[in-house]
């Protein structure tokens, strides 16, 4: 798949680009706020999205996530330190691929995109 | 401003507010006792001067009678000498005994004024001179003289003592009336009194009650403010846990992904493996952070069971064999924090350790875990099916990282770490205290 990486630590987002390459996807494009993030994913058409919830210039992945999915029809997968059931529920409507709490593991990041190609 | 000073301001506040409304409730019982006890008083005083009023008039009407009477009995003592009828003869006894009741009626009255009751002394003395002569032309005519009693009258004695009667009654009753008078006007004072003291204190019990709701009012505020305080507070105190919470976690990711692209980048296998066994122990206290923070509801508690489960799960699944079988017996046992951690790092150390050598790849393998509480301690076993432990092996040797790690952890829960080798496999067994708080 082709996924856009949005987070704004740099070693983290380099982190997960090369755990979903060794998984076997193409990174398509990465950002660390919402706005590149969403001018990327016009650009690149991801598959998906791996979203971290609290973005740089404080900026919402929330709101991004929302942006892609009703704008260009791209899910998302949640990654974050602070994953509350009411974000939970406030996501429901744009279906979201998971929530993945920090620290992350390679096998729960796996478990999560084999769900979302399925 | 810090908490404790909000706090501290809105406590005196409260307290400030109890006090004026403790005192203005003390206030008002004794200003209602003062003034029942005015009332009272005044209520008395007015009564007395009613009294005396009552009294004088009593004295004067007593005075206006005995001239009256004595009138009655000239009168009669005149019609008897002119026609001897006996009716004139009754009608003068009555009268004569009427002047005598009611000059010692006045008399009696009179007993509190020193002055007067000489007066009265006077009119007495006079009344009964009277009398007597009236008695004596009575008794003169009834002996047939009747020209002596015609005399007697003619001798103007009985007038004159008339005439000083007159006078008598005329000072006596000119005393009383200035008396009446005088006691008229204290009662009507003492009326007016009464009543600008009732007004008085109506107007004080309005004013009380209007201050004490108001200060019902004030104090509701105070208490209203120092809610809407806590509440601002606890929101505080929430969104920085929360931020907290995320930041603590947001760390342990930086340290996971830099140690996951170390292992990464190392050519050496034995390096590579010790750095997943790290990542894999960062990974494992960021589950245990998860599980006492992640819920907003309920900071706090750990729950070993369901951790010691999901943990052995994945970290079996992350084998990627499908012959190993892993079985659970975990109670669900609520840890503190303090707990946790340690614990959670033991759990992750002795299964590692169970799938790295208890689990020989040739052969399917069976994986026990169980965590129960047993009296007082807790007790971890995790039992292998592998060659078990070699003969020499101690705990004192201390010859692996993993090992002296569960060691000393299982030391700083206050317990003990145990290893015996079954018929197939070996067990490692962690008791320690239940948590005293």
């Amino acid at each position: 798949m082709r996924i856009l990486i949005v987070e704004d630590d740099a070693l983290i987002a380099l982190d997960i680009a090369w755990l979903l390459q060794d998984l076997g996807h193409e990174v398509c494009a990465e950002a660390a706020d919402a706005f590149t993030g969403l001018e990327a994913a016009e650009q690149t058409k991801p598959d998906m999205a791996v979203i971290d919830i609290r973005l740089a210039r404080n900026t919402d992945g929330g709101k991004l996530a929302r942006t892609l999915y009703c704008r260009l029809g791209v899910r998302s997968l949640f990654v974050s330190g602070s994953i509350t059931e009411a974000f939970r529920k406030d996501m429901a409507a744009i279906e979201p691929l998971g929530f993945l709490a920090k620290p992350i593991s390679r096998r729960h990041l796996d478990e999560a995109l084999r769900g979302a190609a399925a | 401003m810090d908490e404790g000073e909000v706090e501290g301001l809105r406590g005196r506040d409260r307290q400030a507010a109890r006090e004026r409304a403790f005192r203005l409730l003390a206030a008002t019982v004794a200003a209602l006792f003062g003034a029942f006890a005015i009332l009272g008083g005044l209520l008395v005083w007015y009564d007395n001067a009613t009294g005396m009023v009552l009294h004088t008039r009593e004295v004067r009407e007593g005075i206006s009678d005995v001239h009256q009477a004595l009138s009655e009995a000239e009168a009669a003592h005149r019609l008897y000498l002119l026609t001897r009828t006996p009716v004139a003869l009754g009608q003068l006894n009555d009268a004569d005994q009427r002047a005598r009741r009611r000059v010692t009626e006045v008399e009696f009255l009179t007993r509190d004024n020193p002055s007067q009751q000489r007066g009265a002394q006077a009119l007495s003395d006079l009344t009964r001179q009277r009398l007597a002569l009236l008695e004596r032309g009575v008794g003169l005519a009834h002996e047939g003289r009747g020209e002596d009693a015609l005399a007697l009258v003619r001798s103007g004695q009985g007038t004159a003592v008339m005439r000083a009667v007159r006078e008598q009654i005329a000072v006596l009753d000119g005393v009383e009336a200035h008396l009446e008078a005088e006691r008229r006007a204290r009662a009507a004072t003492l009326r007016l009194v009464g009543a600008l003291a009732l007004l008085v204190f109506a107007v004080a019990l309005g004013w009380l009650f209007i201050k004490a709701l108001r200060d019902i009012n004030v104090d509701r505020e105070v208490e209203a403010e120092t809610a809407e305080r806590l509440r601002g507070l606890l929101q505080q105190r929430t969104l920085l846990l929360a931020e907290v919470n995320h930041r603590v976690k947001n760390s342990l990711q930086q340290i996971a992904s830099v140690v996951r692209m170390q292992s990464r980048t190392t050519d050496d296998p034995v390096v590579a493996s010790a750095l997943d066994k790290t990542l894999g122990r960062i990974v494992a206290v960021g589950r245990v952070h998860e599980q006492i923070y992640g819920n907003a509801g309920k900071v706090g508690d750990f729950d070993a069971g369901s951790y010691a489960a999901g943990l052995a799960r994945e970290l079996v699944d992350s084998m990627g064999r499908e012959d190993i079988t892993l079985e659970t017996d975990v109670e669900p046992l609520v840890l503190d924090m303090a707990q946790a951690a340690p614990l959670a790092l033991i759990m992750n150390e002795l299964i590692t350790n169970a799938l790295k050598y208890g689990c020989p790849p040739d052969r399917p393998c069976r994986l026990r875990i169980s965590l129960r509480t047993v009296g007082d301690h807790h007790r971890l076993s995790i039992s292998d099916e592998g060659d078990g432990v070699p003969a020499g092996f101690s705990m004192a040797s201390k010859t692996s990282l993993g090992m002296r790690v569960v060691d000393a952890l299982s030391r700083q829960l206050g317990g003990s770490l145990s290893v015996e080798n079954n018929a197939v496999g070996a067990t490692f067994l962690v008791e320690f205290p239940r948590s005293v708080a």
